[in-house]
């Protein structure tokens, strides 16, 4: 198989739109005259590496993402805002749904339960699709295609971020981290602290804290907290790939 | 080259003999020769009408591809008899015994032919008017028309019920139209627990506080979006913006809500997955969609389809147009009864027809060349029959239609502008009632 000659270019080619959101030459199984590559001499040397490490995946990934432009900020600057397509910037990309529902029930500490599946598996996990209705709605896994498909806006998503279960129960839930958290006797200002830390990996800006301190201020607690922890998990900074 | 095409046209002459003796036999049925040229000058007249009358469509999707001899165009290669219907002079097959009671409300076209003889690329054909391009996706016509015409009373402009799944929804969705012109895709409504997802609020969240998360969730992503730049951003802010109207909505909720049908009608319809499907159309039409594509797609009696590769004649006879029968002849009574009929176009249509030939395992393969289709409603009248086929419904004998015709057609009558071209952001216009050969569709005189 690796003897044809379009193998590595093709192999190389995929695993950088993992990882970039989209391919040297896009869409990624589209080889051909009419459809060049972005960057041809960057997709040959990739696939002259792939072809002397005797198609060592794993050694290609790691020239990936130890690259620059693997590490380069999704933040733009006002020369290189419109840019798609020169890795100026790291591209944003949605979340995979699995990753996504993952992600809420470790920043909410209440797992989802997937069937008879053990408490605690996590939804890439999954071998089969299964009963989910956040991965009903926001596309189920069907492990046969890599990468899988998925993460496009729907307005069912739309719809099951202000009324779905997946959101309201795991926010209200008993003796999940928000109930302990607002319970405790930390200062409305830890909170907030609190939950940016879990959910952004990163402390509010001083104009955020005040802001959601004057919602606490004018609020019951818990309701604030759910409040400002929905739309934590409902930012776009929270739920793509940036 | 166009007025040969239209056998009833008056700007043509139009009596051709066949029509002579057809409008002939009326009179002897029952409808005047005088009453029938006044049809048509009404129907001349209707062309020129500043307003048009219809607002909406409903897709009946025989998915698969129904054989044309057994159900529209009855010829003596299909095992099934003809049967007269209620417009004198026009036959079809007896397995449609009610639809033969309604034939004033739709016409048929005997005479589509199309380019794509498998099924993903009939699709991407039937729904795009192109032919697949690995380079580009081209929206759907139900996404187009939902993007002509503004959406109404919050209710979502384009509905798919039940989902096609996975595989096949990319050819109805809008692409570079935008995910906002995306059908929505709504789960079976004949499964007992259906129900439309996430419609109204838990309990323990009011109003007051979705304004309140709003507000925080501003706060929150103002910052990132300042500076981080992505395509899916305005798509889901525009579905937020529309699932807020929808969740504020009483009568969205409403037009979504089955139970308020009497059960009497939900017998009518048939208790399967067509028939509820072909009931929540209605309601969506009513209540303001502009497209709902009802998807006949693998009948849970059978887990067969209308791609009848195998025993054709048992399947057309015993599962599929016994279906078709049924949801059509109801839906349009239905629509009729509640004055929907004049504006909602209703069509019923596979992605291509079937030979003329059964094969050695008694099924009947895919064919493009000729086939049938019928549409009516929304001032698209009934009881007429374009084109005609040979006699073993091959091939095209009389005024062959296109997609482009009928995409033209369709834009017509909803009073959206079909000579229209799309840019796509590669910079190729694409026409939106494309026809073979890179020409544009013509509107077919005798329905709009």
């Amino acid at each position: 198989m690796t003897s044809h000659p379009y193998f590595a270019e093709a192999a190389a080619n995929r695993i950088w739109s993992y990882f970039f959101g989209r391919g040297l030459v896009d869409p990624v199984d589209d080889f051909r005259l009419g459809n060049p590559a972005t960057h041809p001499q960057l997709l040959e040397a990739l696939a002259s590496s792939l072809r002397e490490q005797d198609y060592d995946l794993k050694h290609l990934i790691r020239l990936i993402v130890t690259s620059r432009t693997y590490q380069l900020s999704s933040w733009t600057n006002p020369s290189n805002r419109l840019d798609r397509i020169n890795y100026s910037h790291a591209l944003p990309r949605p979340l995979a749904p699995a990753v996504l529902l993952d992600a809420i029930s470790q920043v909410t500490r209440v797992p989802e339960v997937f069937g008879k599946m053990p408490v605690g598996t996590k939804a890439i996990e999954l071998r089969f699709p299964s009963e989910s209705s956040f991965l009903d709605i926001f596309g189920t896994p069907q492990r046969d295609v890599v990468p899988e498909p998925g993460g496009k806006p729907s307005l069912g998503q739309a719809l099951h971020m202000f009324a779905g279960e997946t959101f309201n129960q795991k926010l209200s839930k008993e003796g999940g981290f928000l109930a302990r958290i607002v319970e405790s006797d930390v200062s409305n200002g830890e909170i907030i602290e609190q939950l940016h830390l879990a959910a952004l990996a990163r402390l509010p800006t001083p104009g955020e804290l005040a802001g959601h301190q004057e919602m606490f201020r004018s609020r019951p607690r818990k309701e604030a907290a759910e409040d400002l922890l929905w739309a934590l998990l409902t930012a776009r900074e929270f739920c793509e790939n940036h | 080259m166009t007025a040969n095409r239209m056998g009833l046209d008056h700007t043509s002459p139009p009596w051709t003999r066949r029509t002579l003796l057809k409008v002939g036999s009326l009179g002897f049925l029952g409808l005047s020769l005088s009453r029938y040229l006044r049809l048509q000058y009404a129907l001349a007249g209707s062309a020129q009408r500043a307003e048009p009358k219809a607002q909406s469509v409903i897709l009946l999707w025989l998915n698969g591809g129904p054989s044309q001899v057994d159900t529209w165009d009855p010829k003596s290669n299909s095992s099934f008899r003809p049967i007269s219907t209620n417009v004198p002079g026009i036959q079809i097959s007896e397995l449609l015994p009610r639809m033969s009671r309604h034939m004033d409300k739709l016409s048929i076209i005997r005479s589509m032919k199309t380019e794509e003889n498998n099924h993903g690329l009939a699709h991407h054909y039937f729904h795009t008017g192109h032919r697949p391009s690995p380079a580009m996706n081209f929206p759907s016509l139900g996404s187009i028309v939902s993007s002509e015409l503004a959406q109404r009373n919050g209710i979502p402009p384009h509905v798919m019920v039940p989902s096609i799944g996975p595989s096949f929804i990319r050819y109805f969705r809008a692409h570079m139209l935008g995910a906002r012109y995306d059908p929505m895709e709504l789960p079976d409504p004949s499964q007992k627990d259906f129900k439309v997802p996430d419609l109204s609020l838990p309990q323990s969240v009011s109003v007051e506080r979705l304004g309140s998360r709003r507000d925080a969730a501003r706060l929150v992503d103002s910052l990132y979006r300042e500076q981080v730049r992505s395509a899916e951003h305005s798509d889901l802010d525009e579905f937020q913006r529309q699932a807020l109207e929808m969740i504020l909505s009483p009568a969205v909720r409403e037009a979504f809500d089955l139970s308020r049908e009497p059960e009497k009608l939900k017998d009518a319809y048939g208790r399967d997955k067509v028939g509820q499907s072909a009931l929540i159309a209605r309601r969506l039409v009513e209540a303001g969609s502009r497209f709902v594509t009802v998807v006949d797609y693998k009948r849970k009696e059978t887990g067969k389809d209308w791609d009848t590769h195998g025993d054709n004649d048992e399947q057309h006879r015993d599962v599929l147009v016994p279906g078709t029968d049924r949801v059509l002849s109801t839906l349009l009574a239905d629509l009729d009864e509640r004055g929907l009929l004049s504006s909602t176009i209703v069509i019923a249509t596979g992605e291509f027809g079937r030979t003329p030939d059964i094969n050695p395992a008694g099924g009947r393969d895919h064919w493009p060349h000729c086939w049938s289709l019928v549409l009516g409603g929304g001032g698209i009248p009934g009881g007429l029959v374009v084109g005609e086929s040979d006699e073993r419904g091959a091939y095209v004998k009389d005024r062959m239609v296109t997609i482009g015709d009928l995409f033209s057609t369709l834009y017509k009558a909803l009073g959206i502008d079909w000579t229209k071209e799309i840019i796509h952001p590669v910079g190729r216009p694409l026409k939106i009632a494309n026809s073979i050969d890179d020409t544009t569709g013509v509107p077919i005189k005798e329905l709009v």
